[in-house]
């Protein structure tokens, strides 16, 4: 077997007091790609950080080739032969600057680079670092236009020519359509042919199943497990949780009749959304899935009021509604839990317990005075009903991100919700919350019309009584659960095939 | 913060013993009230994420139309206040119209609303101060007087407290309660903190922000009409120099109490530190050029230790 890339000792990390990495033994060998998987929290950003030099502290050692190398600064790290593509890209792209320029920024900031730079020269010097991993896009477009996906083979095309040895993915594909994740796997496959140690982190067990030779699970800051060889999902959320998952969805529901709660017609809105109808039964979880950029987010933003529609009528319980903004949209009952949680849905210096009082704020005040005791009362009955942790008064950044999603769904909780819409509410969720956050949409279900949108088809197919597929802004076709099956769902996201709406 | 204040009054004791005697603090909590008046406007507005830079001018206004009043058209002291406040509502009202309805950017709108206030107020009186029996545009003398009771808002006093410090004192007070603990407060500051998602939590965001832009103009009104008591003379530009002075003690409120975000008793701590330092150098005999150097270095090592403490936390 070659010689460990990167070998780690004992290494730990803690903040103030609070303990969040410990006693890390690990190796990264080339030619290799090693899963990592936790739950939120369980130190996975952190040992990240650690590799890529983000902390001027640490515990333990680690070692390149036997040499002890010192991760104290990024600089340290990209010379000791690590780098990262993050999840969120674009920070590590220089916004201003074009593919090119980012492409050699390196060596654009370097000081032996001539201080009169021909843009021939730079030119070829970047289509010479994109020809690796055959990023075919414009080198004199500006870098911020590029796609997600785009983006990443930059930063990756970047690093290679930095001689990165140790790669590690920080949850790539979360926003990546399913041929767009397919052509990251064939580069990072392709990673890995030429010896790089590719480190893949993903709350997506199947992907993990599907790319990685080894997998290691860290829990609470530890490492738990490592499978020397790849090993079932189950296996290693068993690994993650302490304790074998029980059955992922919950029970379908009885309940569902054939009475219609909520019903849309001829909605139009801007070029992304073209004509939808649907309806919900009362009782029912309906599901709507699709490729990124399929029009479910535009679908529920138009329905609360969000953006403006060209056109469309809505009916709940049979009764017309207006919505023109989400002032209507709330006075009716219905609430949109949002795609982006810290961008859209979450006040982030409030505190989590003014997060959830912060849309029916009403409820706790008299003459238009807030009552402080009863709205911590009424927060705190919302944090025990979810199950929120960590600090309810200290800043809602400070929370994982599956309790900041919970904090946003529970913020609607206090109201009467009449048509609940969630747009990917389980992204970046880890597993234990994930299932929390099922349960609470079936309970939902028997008192709300609930429409929840994911581009995971299989989270979907799980949940949902009745689903309906999205491709380019129209609805491709309507499914009970049961009915169809994950590769004809698949095509009819893609366009592949037409459907009839059932 | 608190603590550099508390630190400064004592150390300003020690050094010039008359520092801390009534008199003294009477007229330094006086001086201190117009610019406390302005100050809390530029709160109000940076509260929803905005930047209302036109008080100043708009203090400048209240001075000019409300000496107007009673000057050329013989009005009466409240007749000249209700005009003052009126007119800084309505500039709050463009400012709002220009923000919202048009989306320019908060600073440049007000800016600009700064320049429009300022020269077409010169416009009007042709550029003179406006004072008893002066030569209007049309050739005719200003017949009117100055109001003694108009007078009386800063030069008077209520229970041996001077009345622009009363004044000073209740609005402080209102604006507190109002944006820490009334549901339209606490709106405005997650306006400030996320418009989008208060958006999406169904808040009538415009409307937030059109409330805070006319509380500023108000405000900044008011402060000018004392301003207008106090100096007795309508000229026109005395406003603009509080306008400085008013964001830096907005900013110091930032840091006070690590709250990190504009707050009324943070304002108040900011402009009570400036008085102080102004009032104390004044009484060190330090010369009024050095003054502004000293407040500029005072602040920046007050505001960077009070942050330097919170990041480290």
């Amino acid at each position: 077997m070659a010689p460990a890339l990167l070998q780690l000792r004992g290494v730990g990390k803690s903040f103030s007091g609070v303990r969040v990495l410990q006693g890390i033994d690990l190796e990264i060998r080339p030619g290799e790609v090693l899963g990592l998987c936790g739950a939120n929290g369980a130190g996975k950003s952190t040992l990240i950080k650690v590799l890529t030099g983000y902390f001027d502290h640490y515990e333990g050692e680690v070692e390149v080739g036997g040499r002890a190398v010192h991760l104290h600064t990024p600089a340290l790290a990209r010379a000791a032969g690590v780098d990262a593509v993050y999840q969120e890209v674009d920070a590590c792209i220089a916004p201003g600057l074009t593919v090119a320029e980012n492409l050699i920024l390196n060596r654009l900031t370097s000081s032996h680079y001539p201080f009169l730079t021909a843009r021939r020269r730079v030119l070829a010097d970047a289509a010479e670092v994109a020809a690796p991993v055959g990023l075919r896009v414009g080198l004199t477009r500006q870098a911020e236009d590029l796609s997600l996906h785009e983006k990443q083979l930059l930063v990756i095309a970047r690093a290679i020519a930095q001689q990165v040895r140790v790669l590690i993915f920080d949850e790539p594909s979360t926003s990546l359509s399913m041929r767009e994740t397919e052509r990251l796997f064939a580069t990072i496959r392709d990673l890995r042919e030429r010896g790089m140690g590719i480190v893949y982190v993903s709350h997506r067990l199947n992907e993990v199943e599907e790319l990685c030779d080894r997998v290691a699970v860290l829990r609470n800051g530890r490492l738990v497990a490592q499978f020397e060889e790849m090993v079932s999902t189950s296996a290693i959320a068993t690994a993650m949780l302490g304790a074998p998952p029980e059955e992922e969805f919950p029970e379908p529901s009885t309940s569902a009749s054939a009475e219609v709660a909520f019903e849309v017609r001829g909605l139009r809105a801007g070029t992304a959304l073209r004509s939808v109808d649907l309806s919900v039964r009362r009782g029912e979880i309906f599901g709507v899935t699709g490729l990124v950029g399929a029009g479910k987010t535009e679908l529920l933003r138009a329905i609360f009021g969000a953006d403006p529609k060209q056109a469309g009528e809505m009916r709940i319980g049979g009764e017309r509604v207006e919505v023109r903004r989400p002032q209507d949209a709330v006075r009716h009952g219905i609430y949109l839990v949002p795609e982006e949680r810290r961008r859209h849905g979450l006040f982030l210096d409030f505190s989590a317990s003014r997060n959830i009082s912060s849309v029916f704020l009403a409820k706790f005040c008299r003459f238009g005075v807030i009552r402080p005791r009863a709205e911590r009362r009424g927060a705190q009955g919302v944090i025990e009903r979810l199950s929120i942790q960590g600090n309810a008064e200290g800043p809602v950044l400070r929370l994982s991100g599956g309790n900041q999603q919970k904090v946003v769904i529970g913020k609607w909780i206090i109201g009467e919700p009449r048509v609940l819409l969630l747009d990917e509410a389980t992204q970046g969720v880890d597993i234990g919350t994930r299932r929390q956050i099922y349960q609470l949409v079936r309970e939902f279900s028997s008192r709300a019309a609930v429409i929840f949108a994911s581009s995971d088809i299989d989270e979907v197919i799980g949940l949902a009584d009745r689903f309906a597929v999205m491709y380019e802004g129209q609805v491709a076709g309507v499914f009970a659960r049961g009915e169809a099956d994950r590769q004809s769902v698949i095509e009819l996201a893609s366009g592949l095939r037409k459907g009839t709406v059932a | 913060m608190v603590l550099v204040l508390v630190l400064l009054v004592l150390y300003l004791w020690w050094a010039v013993p008359q520092f801390l005697t009534l008199t003294n603090w009477t007229n330094l909590i006086r001086d201190m009230s117009i610019e406390t008046l302005v100050a809390l406007a530029v709160t109000a507005s940076v509260v929803v994420a905005g930047f209302d830079v036109s008080i100043g001018a708009n203090a400048g206004l209240a001075v000019t139309l409300s000496m107007m009043a009673m000057v050329v058209y013989h009005a009466s002291a409240f007749t000249a206040v209700l005009v003052a406040l009126v007119a800084g509502l309505l500039v709050g009202a463009v400012n709002a119209l220009l923000i919202i309805r048009f989306q320019l950017p908060d600073l440049l709108a007000t800016l600009g609303m700064l320049f429009v206030i300022d020269g077409l107020q010169q416009v009007v009186v042709a550029g003179q101060t406006i004072t008893p029996g002066m030569t209007l545009a049309n050739g005719q003398t200003a017949t009117g007087i100055v109001q003694p009771a108009f007078l009386a808002i800063d030069q008077g006093r209520f229970l041996q407290v001077p009345i622009s410090i009363w004044l000073m004192l209740v609005v402080a007070l209102a604006l507190w309660f109002f944006l820490s603990s009334t549901r339209i407060g606490r709106i405005m500051y997650a306006v400030g903190s996320n418009p989008e998602a208060a958006r999406l939590s169904g808040a009538n965001v415009a409307a937030y922000r059109t409330a805070a832009y006319l509380v500023s103009g108000f405000l900044a009104a008011l402060g000018g009409v004392v301003l207008a008591a106090r100096i007795g003379v309508g000229e026109q530009l005395a406003g603009d120099s509080y306008l400085l002075n008013a964001v830096a003690a907005t900013m110091i409120g930032y840091a006070v109490l690590g709250a990190g975000k504009p707050n009324v008793f943070g304002t108040i701590v900011g402009a009570l530190l400036m008085a102080v330092m102004v009032n104390g150098l004044t009484m060190l005999n330090v010369p009024y050029y050095t003054q502004e150097a000293l407040l500029g270095a005072v602040m920046l090592a007050a505001l960077a230790l009070s942050f330097a403490v919170k990041s480290r936390t």
